[in-house]
This record gives C-alpha cells, sequence and structure tokens, in this order.
C-alpha cells in the first residue's frame, strides 16, 4: 500500500520539533566550546584537535608485569584481550600514578578476563617518550604494584565514578 | 510555509526515512557486535575504573555488570531488528535508541571519549518521530520525514563543524602546521601510513585540507545535486583514508551521510525487479519526480 500527497505538521508539532533542534544545535555547540568529556554526547568533538610540536615527543603508556612464572610480559591493554584498551588507562593516568592501588584492578580484570594466563606479581606503568625527528625513545616508570593475593586478586575497592 | 519551515521540516518522501531505518538499525548489530564491542567486556572491569558521564548519571545507569551489558546486548539486537522492519517504528525506535545511549556511553564511561557517534545517537532519537513509514511511499511527502531526515544530517554537519573549533579550541591557530597527523601514525602505522608520517610536507598539506573542509561542511545543508554528491565523496574518501592510514573509520557518521542521498529512488529499483514486470514502466517516473526525490 502507498500514499501520496503531503502531511503537514501543525503548529504544535513544528514547535517542539524546531525547539529540539535549537537545544541539541546549542548543546553541543556549546560542548565543543566550553564543555569537556563528561558532557558525552555533547561533549567536544576533540579527536586529533591537540596540537603536536614538529620538534615534540610523543607519549605512548605501556604497562608491564611480572608473572608467577618470573616472566615479565606485556599487559595487552586492549578490549579483546584484558577488557580495557590502553587509551582508557592513558586517561586515568593521573589516578593510576596518585592511587597505584588501581593497578590491583589491572591483575582483577586480568584473572577475570584472561584465567589461563600467569597471574600477575607486580605490575609496572611505564610512559615511553619518543622524539619526532630523531626517533630516540625514553621509558620512565610511572606507577608499582606488587598485586594482594595475585592468585585470587580482590578488587582494590577505590571508589570510581565521576570526579 | 516559512523559510525556517522549508529549511528545518521540508516535505520529504516517508521512503526516505523506511530506507533510513532500514540501513541505520541493520547498522546497530554491525555497531554493537563489531565497532563498539566494549561494553562486554568493561562488564568485568572493577567499579574503580569506572568514570561516569553525566548522562549515566542524569538517566541513573548504574555502572555495566557482567550480567547487565549481556542483557542490554540482546535488548539492542531485538529491538533494532524490529525497528528495521518498519514495525512499531516508535516503541522499537525509542526503546533501541535508550539502549544505544546506555550501551555507547558506557564504551565511553572509562576515559576515552569518541566522537563518531553523535550523528547516530541523533538518527535513533529522531527516526521514530516519523512515525509509520514504508518504502512504497515515494510519493507520500511528509514534514515529520523530512525533519528527522533534516536532524540527522545537522547531527554529521555538527560532528564536522565542531571538529574543527575543537582544533581551534585545543590546538590552536597552529594546528594545520603542526605534527598531530604524525603523532598518530606513530602511533597507530597502517598501511601506506608510515610512508606519509615520513612526509612532513604532505601531513600539513592533509591537516590544511582537513581543516578547511570541517570548517566549510555546513554547506552540506544548502548543496544539491551533482555539487552535494562531490561533496559527500570527498567525506568518503576522506574517512577511507583515514581508515588506510589509521584504521580509524567514523563509520557511524558515515551511514548518516546516506541521509542526504536521494535513498527513495531505491523503491523504483525494487519495481524494475523481474517478480513485478507489469510495473517496470513505472520505474522511471520516481527519479524525475523533481522536488520530492531531489537529493537535498
Amino acid at each position: 500500500m502507498t500514499g501520496t500527497g503531503s502531511r503537514t505538521l501543525g503548529p504544535s508539532g513544528l514547535l517542539w520539533r524546531f525547539a529540539t533542534t535549537v537545544a541539541v544545535v546549542t548543546t553541543v555547540a556549546l560542548g565543543t566550546l566550553v564543555g569537556n568529556d563528561d558532557w558525552w554526547p555533547f561533549a567536544p568533538m576533540s579527536q586529533y584537535a591537540f596540537a603536536v610540536r614538529n620538534d615534540g615527543v610523543i607519549n605512548s603508556l605501556t604497562m608491564d608485569a611480572l608473572t608467577v612464572d618470573g616472566d615479565v610480559v606485556r599487559v595487552p591493554l586492549s578490549k579483546e584481550r584484558i577488557g580495557i584498551e590502553r587509551a582508557e588507562v592513558e586517561g586515568q593516568a593521573p589516578r593510576i600514578i596518585a592511587h597505584p592501588a588501581l593497578l590491583q584492578d589491572i591483575a582483577v580484570l586480568h584473572a577475570r578476563r584472561l584465567p589461563d594466563e600467569p597471574a600477575y606479581t607486580t605490575i609496572w606503568l611505564r610512559n615511553t617518550s619518543t622524539q619526532i625527528g630523531t626517533g630516540a625513545a625514553t621509558v620512565r616508570t610511572l606507577a608499582t604494584w606488587d598485586v594482594r593475593e595475585p592468585t585470587h586478586p580482590q578488587p582494590s575497592g577505590i571508589p570510581g565514578g565521576r570526579p | 510555509m516559512t523559510a525556517v519551515e522549508r529549511f528545518l521540516a521540508p516535505a520529504l518522501p516517508q521512503a526516505r526515512v523506511a530506507w533510513l531505518r532500514r540501513v541505520v538499525y541493520a547498522f546497530v548489530w554491525l555497531d554493537v557486535l563489531w565497532i563498539v564491542t566494549d561494553p562486554i567486556p568493561h562488564g568485568d572491569v572493577p567499579p574503580s575504573l569506572y568514570r561516569g558521564l553525566v548522562v549515566r548519571s542524569f538517566l541513573h545507569l548504574p555502572p555495566p555488570s557482567h550480567t547487565y551489558v549481556r542483557v542490554l546486548l540482546v535488548v539492542i539486537l531485538l529491538s533494532s531488528a524490529v525497528a528495521a522492519t518498519g514495525r512499531l517504528p516508535r516503541l522499537a525506535g525509542w526503546l533501541c535508541a535508550v539502549a544505544m545511549l546506555d550501551w555507547v556511553s558506557n564504551a565511553f564511561a572509562y576515559s576515552k571519549v569518541d566522537h563518531d557517534h553523535f550523528a547516530l545517537i541523533v538518527a535513533l532519537f529522531v527516526l521514530p518521530t516519523a512515525g509509520r513509514a514504508r518504502v512504497g511511499d515515494v510519493d507520500l511527502g511528509s514534514q515529520a520525514a523530512g525533519w528527522a531526515v533534516r536532524m540527522v544530517q545537522v547531527g554529521a554537519v555538527c560532528i564536522y563543524f565542531l571538529s574543527a573549533w575543537a582544533k581551534m579550541r585545543f590546538g590552536g591557530p597552529g594546528w594545520a602546521s603542526g605534527a598531530t597527523l604524525i603523532w598518530a601514525l606513530t602511533r597507530r602505522p597502517n598501511g601506506i601510513g608510515p610512508w606519509v608520517g615520513s612526509h612532513p610536507a604532505l601531513t600539513h598539506a592533509l591537516q590544511w585540507t582537513v581543516l578547511v573542509a570541517e570548517f566549510s561542511s555546513p554547506v552540506l545543508l544548502w548543496l544539491r545535486g551533482r555539487a552535494l554528491y562531490a561533496a559527500l565523496l570527498f567525506w568518503a574518501g576522506f574517512h577511507l583514508s583515514t581508515y588506510l592510514m589509521l584504521k580509524i573509520h567514523f563509520l557511524p557518521l558515515v551511514v548518516c551521510l546516506l541521509s542526504f542521498l536521494p535513498l527513495e529512488r531505491l523503491s523504483g529499483l525494487r519495481r524494475l525487479r523481474p517478480a513485478t514486470p507489469r510495473r517496470g514502466g513505472r520505474a522511471h517516473p520516481r527519479a524525475a519526480s523533481g522536488e520530492l526525490s531531489s537529493a537535498r
């Protein structure tokens, strides 16, 4: 069944639609003008918006762990493996540096998501600075945590939620 | 009809909304099963690493848990499957919209927020407002359909334009002459990316192109015909190149760009199929029917 002709909207139908348009466009514009990520879905459209100096350094966080087998391994920071991404850890890096006990929760996540891998006994949060141009890299340790009960780690209990 | 009315609520064919629903709700499946897959593993993340968002607090959405994210996934898959067929457009559509708001905000509640989903979220909330729409409603113009389509278009333009604005706010006027692309190519090398990254002049030219295009994006709302198709082709090429160099695709935005196309012409193609040979002769008038099926 098909129809022909034109269906117009009444004054109230037009009014709430136009008001919605103004509200949505204003809010999303304010989000980018003065807001922050907490405003999502009206957060600033800020991916790749920061400037990088042509002679600057590129920082990249990594996490390493000592396992119960005595090996030092790279913690697989991805949603497919451990369940949290490198960018998410980078976003929380200041918190982790202030409260290294949050690394206990990385051990908990590892035990839940990758139970067949050797458990972590120590976890290090590290930063690699690469000089643009020369490619020279410097690695620095930002936080260290000795996991409590490595084979059956319990969450740190540090509260989450909005800052 | 006032100028504002013609701009924000033009009488567009109901068929375009019907086609847009098929595409958008089918994309929701792709999105939750292939692109934004973080919410399932987030169900296992201890709550200490959950940061939340204003929208989650406002809607009283709790921190994700193992069972919660799996139930949510089923709700999204079922509601979008029903909405894609055009049945229960409001009930299934808004259920899907709220569930997707929960899903995507979950993905962004751990300190990493992307901006590729704004237009899709807008689309999910406005598509139900157009009510019942059939792909056969090619000649039935509707302002409700027109407003929904325009909102999706406005959402897409907001992403582009505000991306340029954000570059000025956070990166400053020197953004386009800086090393942001080299930074991205160093962290996420893929395909020809490293080669591009080793040519600073090329990366600066690409950054200037993107910045100018983003600032000019509102023109999409006024362009028509070939000029519009050329602009859409440019953006499709842009998203393809970021995928080839950085594995960043922005598909949730690309899907919303389809709202600029006269999707209702697909209904004409359906009539050309051999199954309905007696109506084959009616296929072309749709494409030539002027105002209603013109590309906006």
